[in-house]
């Protein structure tokens, strides 16, 4: 078994994999960023190294850096989390040249799968079936406004080397075109390094449904059901949820007997997910494959009760999985929240700042993955995700029940955030009805609505505190004259945002 | 006695409130109410009638009242009273078009003497890996740019003014 894991990332993934690392009894080696030094998963760890500057190409993206240190500490395996240096197939091959176990499969496979379009065509070759569009990737723009015109508008252009959304955008009809495959392919270079993107043909009413694998290096390939990831803003997930309400048992059998049969076919080893897009008549499309850790994986951890990083880190180990298919089965109903450093008034814009307070909600069938605490300096640098919260219930109405009482509990200050914003999710009839296309927020969010839902006792309640506020600031001894002060006498400090 | 305006957003509502800081009793309206509050870490737990709230402030005028966020603003009498030469701030919003989060200037998609709508994208800036299209708040002619393309930029930097 695995002495000593180096995780190669930071946040709460990092602490995901400490956690289970040392309920394992396996040590752990943290790396961080120089803006990163008092991070909750460097201090969790049991070593930490610091790799450079605050920009990630300077610090969790070096490595041949991360490698050196790796070896200088006598590491076996580097947990590459999500994000960063999780689908580098180079990163992958440096570690086993390095002599050090990749937690993730082999680096071949990464690279097929990395690749949108070489990833397709394997789909193809797999008898999988896909989204009608582009086999090769589109470098001239007049070629592919021409295959856009065969394919039919809506079309949805997307970088070659993508993910998280990034060079991905819909062209609604044909005059949008050039300037969204410019906007498309610069974003790509920026993100990736390649500004190649290719076009498919736009799904109707589509749901993002998922399956989680497992497969070890002795042959066998499992499936952990599915999760449906639909909830999105800016084409990156906010809301996922296991089992999927909109799945129906024969969809279930289809759609996890096609990922394991796709997983077969590319020698998938260790955890992935493979993503399909759902049309409203339950056709089933391959989006991708992500060969690595997914953010939204505790849903699956709920209701399979199976820790993934613990099967991960076992399977680099060389071990079976000691499962069988019929061992896994699902029960109850999971929900997870990604909380973001965001503004959902304005447009789910990124927003920065120190946290001021996080007090995360308790109590039965209640997660927190957190990446921050008390003080922590959200920057420009990193994802705007500070946590994730996850709950369990026996069944979907119970699960969304917790989850609006967990997210009213939540206490956050700092930057914007979008906790009211998941609440209103939770309460909204379409989510509760179960059939929630990747366009929910897009046709139902408007935060003018949802300041006018206020009710009067919320209302009078805020101006009394403010009122309150105010006579507090008049006796205190170094009042600064305004309502807002925090650096009143009282025990009650109050946190800011911004400015008046 | 101590009075107060809320701004609400059907129009100015009056409080009157009688007591300290922590207990007293607000004439809202016809009602007079009993109000008791304890500050807990980083929030109050607020006592209005029977009724119990749990509020937190987020930002100057932004606040949480039972895991629900609203803006609220309550004015003192003096205040009320010159309320009246502010909408400074919003005249300001209007002329400007500045950047809600620090970033990098992508593309600048604009010319000073362009004619804008509604809506349309002026300025793209990259922030946290995510290419952001930034809008006109409303149908202008763009007066001068303050930004190049390549650029660093720190939040609320102004990046394009109007006429």
């Amino acid at each position: 078994m695995l002495r000593k894991v180096l995780i190669a990332n930071r946040g709460e993934i990092a602490l995901r994999v400490i956690r289970t690392a040392r309920e394992m009894g396996i040590a752990t080696v943290a790396v961080y960023s120089e803006a990163d030094r008092g991070a909750p998963h460097v201090a969790m760890a049991d070593e930490a190294v610091c790799l450079g500057p605050a920009p990630s190409r300077d610090s969790y993206l070096r490595g041949g850096r991360i490698i050196e240190e790796a070896l200088r500490l006598g590491v076996d395996a580097i947990h590459p989390g999500y994000g960063f240096l999780s689908e580098n197939a180079a990163f992958a091959r440096h570690c086993s040249d390095a002599g050090i176990l990749f937690v993730g499969p082999p680096p071949e496979v990464i690279e097929a799968m990395g690749s949108k379009t070489a990833a397709r065509q394997a789909m193809i070759r797999a008898g999988v079936p896909v989204v009608p569009g582009t086999e090769e990737a589109i470098r001239d723009p007049q070629a592919a406004l021409e295959t856009a015109r065969e394919i039919g508008f809506p079309v949805m252009l997307k970088a070659a080397a993508g993910g998280g959304g990034k060079g991905m955008r819909l062209v609604e009809e044909e005059s949008g075109f050039l300037p969204a495959l410019e906007a498309a392919r610069r974003e790509a270079e920026g993100a990736f390094g390649d500004g190649a993107v290719y076009l498919e043909k736009f799904v109707e009413g589509p749901h993002h449904i998922e399956v989680q694998i497992l497969a070890d290096a002795h042959g066998t390939v499992l499936h952990l059901g599915e999760r449906e990831c639909s909830i999105q803003r800016r084409h990156q997930k906010v809301v996922e949820e296991s089992p999927s309400p909109f799945v129906t048992p024969e969809l279930r059998a289809d759609l996890c007997a096609t990922a394991v049969k796709a997983a077969r076919a590319v020698g998938y080893v260790n955890a992935g997910t493979i993503e399909f897009l759902v049309d409203c008549h339950r056709r089933f499309y391959f989006l991708e494959m992500n060969t690595r850790l997914q953010v939204e994986h505790p849903v699956t951890e709920w209701v399979t009760g199976l820790d993934l990083v613990r099967e991960q880190l076992r399977v680099a180990a060389g071990q079976p999985l000691g499962l069988r298919q019929e061992d896994i089965q699902s029960r109850g109903h999971a929900i997870e929240c990604r909380v973001c450093a965001e503004d959902p008034r304005q447009g789910f814009l990124p927003d920065t700042g120190r946290i001021g307070l996080h007090l995360p909600p308790t109590g039965p069938g209640v997660r927190l993955d957190s990446g921050v605490e008390k003080g922590s300096e959200v920057s420009v640098h990193y994802d705007p995700m500070l946590a994730k919260l996850s709950v369990w219930a026996q069944d979907r109405p119970a699960a969304i029940a917790r989850m609006h009482r967990a997210l009213g509990e939540y206490r956050l200050q700092g930057p914007a955030h979008n906790l009211d914003f998941c609440r209103w999710v939770m309460a909204h009839p379409v989510y509760l009805g179960g059939v929630t296309t990747t366009h929910f927020i897009a046709e139902h969010w408007s935060a003018e609505a949802r300041e006018a839902e206020v009710s009067p006792d919320e209302r009078l309640a805020a101006e009394l505190a403010a009122l309150l506020g105010r006579l507090e600031g008049e006796t205190a001894p170094q009042d600064d004259g305004g309502a807002a002060s925090g650096a009143g006498p009282s025990n009650w400090r109050w946190q800011h945002r911004r400015g008046a | 006695m101590k009075r107060f305006v809320a701004l609400r957003p059907d129009g100015p509502q009056e409080l009157a409130w009688s007591g300290s800081a922590r207990e007293g009793r607000l004439l809202v309206k016809e009602a007079e109410l009993a109000v008791d509050l304890h500050p807990l870490d980083g929030m109050l737990s607020l006592k209005v009638g029977d009724a119990m709230h749990r509020v937190e402030r987020l930002g100057t005028h932004r606040w949480r009242v039972d895991g629900r966020e609203l803006d609220c603003r309550v004015l003192t009498e003096l205040e009320q009273r010159f309320a009246g030469f502010g909408a400074a701030g919003e005249e300001d919003a209007a002329r400007h078009l500045a950047v809600p989060m620090p970033g990098r200037v992508v593309k600048v998609l604009v010319a000073p003497g362009d004619e804008v709508q509604k809506g349309q994208g002026l300025v793209i800036v990259e922030a946290m890996k995510m290419e952001n299209e930034l809008k006109a708040p409303r149908a202008a002619v763009v007066a001068a740019v303050r930004v190049a393309e390549g650029q660093g930029v720190e939040k609320g930097s102004i990046l394009v003014d109007f006429q």
